[in-house]
């Protein structure tokens, strides 16, 4: 089957490439890929396959640029979502009294990582980073407040001191990135 | 730079070397001459396909954006936009073209290649 006269790379694809990019590279590192993109789907070779290469290899590099401390924000992000769905999936299964509750503060906290992550990749430099530096600050007073209230418990729990640390490193790193930091910089 | 190379001893000469060689890396310097030998027609994509030319394998795009920008940085390059066509869907390209500081450094690294590979007898012998 013939390769129709002006493919065009898979849309989400292009999307997300665009959005992963810096915004001064919007244009031309989309459109490059395109051109080549169309000239190996007239060739008939696998361009589909090469285009999502390309943008894997993009969108990973974009992973570890930008700074330091976005990438250290981003791992924060994902040990905060993992330990969340550690503390769900916890509570599902000993039961304690009143785990519902406690089940659905551990949801919404990783739903709350897993947005601060998407955000701080694709749309740190859109009014999005507010609502994610709101989400990292409440975030961030709740594991200031589990370390406080497991310092008083009866049973000191060590895992509790550890994923409130790291919501609030999360919160100070938010506040860096996605707010402190040189516009130019997250450009 | 030969003659900077010759004022100091053997070990001067490698540490000199050393530091010049990790100034421009070879998928530096391979940029620069691709992106020098294009001339006024390096942008992106036509710098992306020339590499994979040169070196005889695919280049991932990534690398060679991430190289540009670590080479503009250095001011070894220097870009600007140009227009869009319907084929790019109206995205415009990025020309790069070669600075003097661009042109010195790979001349630099040149000679420091070549001043490297007159200390040994070619092919090398194995010691290991």
């Amino acid at each position: 089957m013939k390769p129709p006269p002006n493919p065009t790379p898979p849309r989400w694809l292009e999307k997300l490439l665009v959005c992963a990019l810096p915004l001064s590279r919007r244009d031309d590192i989309p459109g490059d890929l395109r051109e080549e993109f169309q000239a190996r789907a007239v060739q008939g070779a696998s361009a589909n396959l090469w285009y999502l290469r390309q943008v894997a290899g993009l969108l990973g590099r974009q992973l570890y640029s930008g700074g330091k401390m976005r990438t250290i924000l981003l791992t924060v992000c994902a040990f905060t979502l993992l330990a969340c769905a550690w503390l769900t999936s916890m509570e599902s299964v000993l039961r304690h009294p009143g785990y519902p509750s406690r089940m659905i503060q551990d949801a919404l906290l990783g739903a709350g990582s897993l947005m601060i992550g998407i955000i701080v990749l694709f749309l740190a430099t859109t009014s999005w980073r507010w609502l994610a530096l709101a989400a990292a600050l409440g975030a961030g007073g709740v594991g200031v407040s589990a370390i406080v209230r497991n310092a008083h418990a009866d049973h000191f729990e060590g895992f509790v001191l550890l994923i409130g640390t790291a919501f609030c490193v999360q919160a100070a790193l938010a506040l860096w990135v996605l707010a402190f930091r040189p516009r130019t910089e997250r450009a | 730079m030969a003659r900077r190379l010759e004022g100091l001893d053997k070990c001067g000469r490698s540490v000199y070397i050393v530091v010049m060689a990790e100034t421009l890396g070879t998928f530096e310097q391979a940029v620069l001459v691709v992106t020098l030998r294009l001339g006024k027609g390096a942008y992106g994509r036509a710098i992306l396909r020339e590499m994979g030319v040169t070196l005889g394998r695919e280049v991932a795009a990534g690398a060679v954006y991430a190289t540009l920008d670590r080479l503009a940085a250095k001011s070894y390059v220097t870009s600007r936009l140009g227009e869009g066509t319907a084929e790019r869907g109206g995205r415009a390209r990025r020309y790069f073209r070669v600075t003097a500081a661009g042109v010195r450094a790979l001349n630099e690294a040149k000679t420091v290649l070549e001043t490297l590979w007159q200390t040994v007898s070619w092919p090398v012998g194995g010691q290991a």
